[in-house]
């Protein structure tokens, strides 16, 4: 075991013997107690495991593919080329990127200003909080997978929705739903509105009604309140919740394949297609990598664009 | 007289079929500093929240009148009140100076007078400006913040000032210092000042009247020596201060005019006298009554048996502990028909040596018959 380096927990622990031999056992502990910061590092040991094997290495593997020439049959050929960021400022592809963000940008949009009233009202919902929240988590108990599909049978030309709506005199002709980038929104939105509602609850959670009662009495009205109270307190938590939204939105690939037309092709799409039927790994990787760059400059301007006096007014009042 | 500040008339409010206040009637006049005392779960905090609009009266619950007006359904920002609240309710997000600038902002106070009041208000509460304008909640300790909380209040110059136990999550020392300095700041402004507690000290230091609440109701209203001196139940003399009580059962009437006397034989042996002189003290008593009195353990003295000063009252009894407290002593006497009795005696230099007492002594606890009061049921 090298000194600072990271203990082997399973090594170490299966190697102390039973009570019979308390001696080595003793030893280890003895050693654990010593150094504090040791026990912090067998703690974080297994995660870090985990993402060095499944993500940090996949990673590093991939912005190398990205630099390769494609081989014939998938896979890499030796050498090195520039050629798959290259065909990446194609304009059909750079079209595809802006498609993407629009698309992840508007999801958020939307789930954060459908997903705030939820949260807000399961927070006000007394002794029914316990079931709303329940069933906002409902959904996670099917797969993605299978509710996409659910989708589509709601939303095609012979779906529920359609069905009825003619059954009631309201159309006369089926609307087109299914394949429109609209169908793509509905089932991102649907899909993400969750992750976006849990840490706002989360956050409007801990909110001290007192403050509430403050700003009352000093003179607040509901929209005043709300404005100078509420959001501010609870930006963290809308924050959060577009972080994990917009994330896996910009990559999606599933929603859009299933409910979006030919022309609603995601970067994740992209991606996918390279891997599997077009065979071109390094512009697959070179597609992510790029992805993934794009997602990390946007979430750090998000991050800086948080105002500094949280309640939109800047500034001191003296001086 | 002028209009009282603050009037409450048969106000009763429930929640879910249970009465939190129930018919509680006063009224504060300008300028005074008025407290509401009591345990936890008597109504008191219930009581401050209808007078700031947080709560309305049930719908036959009376009428909560501010500066003259009834006020039962105008909320808490139409009333001209400020209130102080138990965590502070400190907004966390915003600098000491946004935090006292808030109300004078939603009041659409000109700029130009903005930062001249937020200084002011600051200094008034003796936070300097230039140290803790920027800085968060957060930054700040627990006196601190209670000074930006106040600063924050009185910014807005308000009639009325409402604090919610605003001392009870600071140390001792600092709350006698901030005790003194609550009770200036309302003598200095001339703003109504009510206050809610559970400490009885802090209402007896701090306040011109004092409202001594008990399940839902007012249990009595005077000044702090009124309610000290007069309790007039078990419940107020107990939560003021502590008290010594006697039951006993009314025997005779004896003497005329200012001295006459109820003679009452106690439940601990004996018997004693209460003064029958003011009707008011002794509605209802007759011979064959029982009757319940509580006599304060500075009120008592304690003699030898047979040395008992002529026209007190005395009950025999056998000393069971003695505890030396600095300024006091306190001896607890158990009574020769049971039950214990404390007797206070000040520390006035001889006390400490030798001890005067000590257990298993005899003794009698002596009292002058005037110096008890007849207590009215709970």
């Amino acid at each position: 075991m090298a000194a600072g380096g990271l203990p082997d927990p399973g090594g170490g622990l299966s190697a102390a013997p039973g009570p019979a031999a308390p001696g080595p056992r003793r030893r280890l502990l003895a050693w654990f107690t010593r150094r504090p910061e040791t026990e912090a590092w067998a703690l974080l040991a297994p995660g870090t495991v985990w993402m060095l094997v499944f993500f940090a290495i996949p990673v590093v593997v991939m912005c190398g593919y990205s630099f390769m020439p494609r081989g014939t049959y998938g896979g890499v050929d030796p050498g090195f080329t520039l050629e798959a960021y290259a065909r990446f400022l194609h304009p059909v592809y750079l079209k595809i990127l802006e498609r993407t963000f629009v698309v992840a940008i508007v999801c958020t949009a939307l789930c954060a200003l459908t997903g705030y009233p939820v949260a807000y009202a399961i927070t006000r919902s007394g002794k029914w909080r316990t079931l709303l929240l329940f069933l906002v988590v409902l959904p996670f108990w099917t797969s993605f997978l299978v509710r996409t599909f659910a989708m589509i049978f709601l939303m095609r030309d012979t779906g529920l929705i359609n069905t009825w709506l003619l059954r009631l005199g309201i159309i006369h002709q089926p609307l087109t739903m299914l394949y429109t980038p609209f169908a793509v929104l509905l089932g991102l939105v649907y899909g993400y509105l969750p992750y976006m509602i849990l840490p706002i609850y989360a956050s409007l959670e801990k909110l001290d009604p007192s403050l509430l009662e403050a700003a009352e009495v000093l003179g607040a009205r509901p929209a005043a309140r709300f404005r100078r109270v509420t959001l501010p307190l609870s930006a963290p938590g809308l924050i959060a919740g577009s972080l994990l939204v917009f994330i896996p939105a910009l990559g999606s690939f599933l929603t859009s394949d299933l409910l979006g037309g030919a022309k609603g092709l995601l970067v994740g799409n992209l991606v996918q297609n390279q891997f599997s039927t077009a065979r071109n790994w390094p512009f697959g990787s070179a597609a992510s990598l790029i992805l993934m760059t794009l997602v990390l400059i946007a979430v750090l301007i998000y991050l800086r664009l948080r105002p500094a006096g949280a309640d939109g007014r800047r500034g001191g009042v003296l001086s | 007289m002028a209009d009282p500040v603050v009037e409450l008339r048969h106000v009763s409010k429930s929640f879910a079929g249970t009465k939190a206040v129930r018919d509680v009637s006063f009224s504060i006049e300008r300028g005074e500093f008025f407290s509401m005392l009591g345990p936890s779960g008597c109504g008191k905090t219930t009581t401050l929240r209808l007078i700031a609009g947080f709560e309305t009266p049930d719908a036959d619950g009376g009428e909560v009148r501010l500066l003259g007006a009834v006020v039962n359904d105008k909320r808490p920002y139409e009333r001209q009140i400020a209130m102080v609240f138990q965590n502070y309710a400190l907004f966390p997000h915003l600098s000491v100076e946004r935090n006292v600038a808030f109300g004078l902002e939603q009041r659409r106070t000109p700029k130009t007078e903005l930062a001249g009041r937020v200084q002011a208000a600051l200094s008034l509460v003796r936070l300097d400006p230039a140290t803790f304008a920027r800085r968060l909640p957060a930054q700040l300790s627990g006196g601190q913040r209670q000074r930006v909380a106040l600063a924050r209040a009185l910014v807005l110059e308000p009639a009325i000032l409402l604090l919610d136990e605003p001392l009870g999550a600071i140390d001792l020392q600092l709350r006698k210092e901030m005790q003194l300095e609550l009770k200036s700041l309302n003598k200095q402004l001339g703003t109504t000042f009510i206050y809610v507690t559970h400490d009885q000290e802090e209402a007896l230091t701090m306040s011109d009247r004092i409202a001594v609440m008990s399940n839902s109701r007012v249990a009595q209203l005077g000044t702090p020596a009124e309610i000290y001196e007069n309790p007039r139940t078990a419940f107020v003399a107990k939560f003021i201060g502590e008290s010594n009580f006697l039951d006993g059962t009314v025997v005779d009437r004896v003497g005329a005019g200012d001295a006459a006397w109820w003679s009452v034989e106690s439940a601990a042996g004996g018997r004693f006298r209460v003064p029958a002189a003011d009707p008011s003290r002794t509605n209802g008593i007759a011979p064959g009554r029982l009757l319940r009195i509580a006599v304060r353990p500075e009120w008592l003295d304690l003699v030898a048996p047979d040395a008992v000063p002529p026209g007190e009252n005395a009950l025999r009894g056998a000393v069971r502990d003695v505890i030396y407290l600095g300024e006091t002593m306190h001896v607890v006497v158990t009574l020769a028909g049971g039950g214990d009795v404390t007797v206070a005696l000040r520390n006035e230099g001889q006390l400490i040596n030798p001890l005067p007492w000590r257990r298993g002594d005899e003794a009698a606890v002596a009292w002058r018959p005037e110096d008890c009061q007849i207590l009215e049921e709970d």
